[in-house]
């Protein structure tokens, strides 16, 4: 919706093209008191103002850890010094993914009522689900703390790692929710088929084990190059993991140079194609 | 655009999806693509021309199906139309049913924040019209209280009066409602005429003849998308008589 002077709204008077993100951060500032208010309400059914709330909301994530630490125990030879710590964080650093798409994808669909009583930007919807699991990763990062004390780790400069990986994380979630939120409205078996890709992608992320033991000469370099560049969240789930643990990424300079550009971009087409898209695709809810 | 048009529509057209509720699979969304594009939608307004001056009020009659809420929800920039070029000057508010965006585990007062927000007011704007809202819907010390535990009655009552409370300047009512008991009728009732009364440039869509012709300047009949008479008030309930038979 562009302002004119005299306060006329020139509705629908064009579509952003290369400008669509920048488009987007503007309708973020300018429709951020919603956005809070939807982030708080999501918050609020979800810990019903209290501490068992959000115990409740660590279950998940400690339980696969302790899981799949068992698994590993029995099952490899690798030895991961902080195999605790790797694991929480690769889980929570997923749900952040994968939650965010998900529900992205839902979020046109399900918000349909009020899609079609009042207009504001839709791309609130999304964003608001990004920043709801962005503060729930946040706050279940508190548990990492006893893990960090145990193993003696001290932050270091690459806690600055934490930051990018979250942002990078996000958007890669968003530029995909961009995509599959317009196409549920045209097709609704496009959810099933969004929850089939994340838990495959599940397994073939390093989640719940460390990159190396991808990379680290399991398979020959030109498929692990390969499997960099076809998989970011290789990258950003390593990424986090080294904000703490102060180890090196370990990933070439190539790659994440390519991954981090790859996020960039699709950001831009994602966004772009939305805002293109937007007003077209709630006629069919 | 002159200073006193509050909206004007020009050469606006839309498409609509045919039976759009029952939208299919991914395997449709392929094999969709090769069918022809006409097959697959309607025409839900055509070549709309429309000048609406500020502070008028203009009524919309036609049969179910001719356009009216498209063209409502077209002015209120939820649906962008395919031709044409729409301006409005001034917010516009679009009130169809109460109580949009009203979230159960919240209480009464958090949903009036929510709601404001979502029609785009600060929380500035809405603490100032808070008291208002509250005293209007009558719901008392139930405002503290989560949504859940309101009565259907209670809910329309609050949604009500959050959004008659907002004093949009362009307010585009469809279908005037009735909600709540007898005397939150009488009250609503009351509270409509007020606001079509006021500087706001009010749309009105209704099948109603004893409304629209108590309240509108001008009253047009739509019939299959179409703008069909010039907005004279006895012309277009002319037209409407004879477009139903």
């Amino acid at each position: 919706m562009g302002m004119g002077g005299a306060g006329v709204f020139e509705l629908h008077a064009k579509r952003p093209f290369l400008s669509a993100p920048f488009v987007m951060f503007s309708n973020l500032k300018n429709n951020f008191q919603m956005l809070r208010h939807f982030i708080s309400r999501d918050l609020k059914v979800r810990y019903h103002n209290s501490f068992i709330g959000y115990g409740w909301s660590l279950l998940e994530p400690l339980a696969l850890t302790i899981t799949f630490y068992i698994l590993f125990a029995i099952l490899s030879d690798d030895k991961d010094p902080y195999r605790p710590l790797t694991i929480l964080l690769g889980i929570l650093a997923w749900s952040l993914f994968a939650r965010t798409l998900t529900s992205g994808t839902v979020s046109l669909q399900r918000n349909s009522s009020m899609i079609k009583r009042v207009y504001f930007p839709r791309e609130m919807f999304m964003f608001s689900k990004c920043g709801y699991q962005l503060i729930q990763i946040s706050l279940s990062l508190f548990v990492i703390i006893p893990l960090l004390w145990n193993y003696d780790l001290m932050p270091t400069i690459n806690i600055l790692l934490l930051p990018i990986g979250l942002i990078l994380i996000a958007m890669l979630a968003l530029s995909l929710a961009f995509f599959t939120s317009i196409l549920q409205t045209k097709a609704r078996d496009m959810e099933h088929l969004v929850t089939v890709g994340v838990r495959i992608s599940f397994y073939l992320t390093p989640v719940f084990y460390p990159l190396n033991m991808i990379t680290g000469g399991r398979i020959p370099t030109q498929y692990a190059d390969l499997y960099l560049y076809l998989n970011p969240m290789a990258t950003y789930i390593t990424m986090i993991r080294s904000a703490f643990t102060g180890d090196e990424l370990g990933i070439p300079q190539h790659n994440l140079i390519f991954t981090i550009s790859a996020t960039v971009i699709l950001f831009w087409i994602g966004s772009i194609y939305f805002m293109r898209n937007e007003r077209r695709a709630v006629k069919n809810l | 655009m002159t200073k006193d048009i509050a909206i004007s529509l020009k050469d606006i057209s839309l498409l609509y999806p045919k039976n759009n509720k029952g939208i299919g699979s991914i395997r449709e969304l392929i094999t969709g693509r090769m069918k022809k594009q006409d097959s697959r939608m309607f025409t839900a307004l055509s070549e709309i021309n429309l000048e609406i001056s500020k502070g008028s009020v203009v009524g919309i009659i036609g049969p179910n199906g001719s356009g009216k809420s498209t063209l409502l929800r077209v002015i209120a920039g939820i649906y962008a139309p395919d031709t044409g070029a729409i301006q409005v000057q001034g917010r516009p508010t679009l009130l169809v049913s109460v109580g949009t965006g009203f979230q159960q585990d919240l209480t009464g007062r958090e949903n009036i924040y929510l709601t404001g927000s979502i029609y785009g007011f600060s929380m500035k704007e809405m603490k100032a019209i808070e008291q208002d809202i509250i005293e209007f819907s009558g719901i008392g010390d139930f405002i503290n209280d989560p949504m859940r535990t309101y009565s259907a009655g209670m809910r329309a009552r609050l949604g009500f009066s959050i959004i008659s409370n907002l004093k949009p300047e362009i307010l585009l009512l469809d279908e005037v409602m009735s909600v709540g008991d007898y005397e939150f009728r009488k009250k609503s009732r009351a509270r409509i005429d007020e606001m079509v009364q006021s500087d706001a440039t009010v749309v009105i869509v209704s099948h109603s003849k004893t409304i629209l012709t108590s309240i509108c300047d001008k009253v047009y009949a739509l019939s299959s998308g179409k703008i069909v008479t010039s907005g004279d008030v006895d012309e277009a309930f002319e037209f409407y008589e004879s477009d139903k038979e």
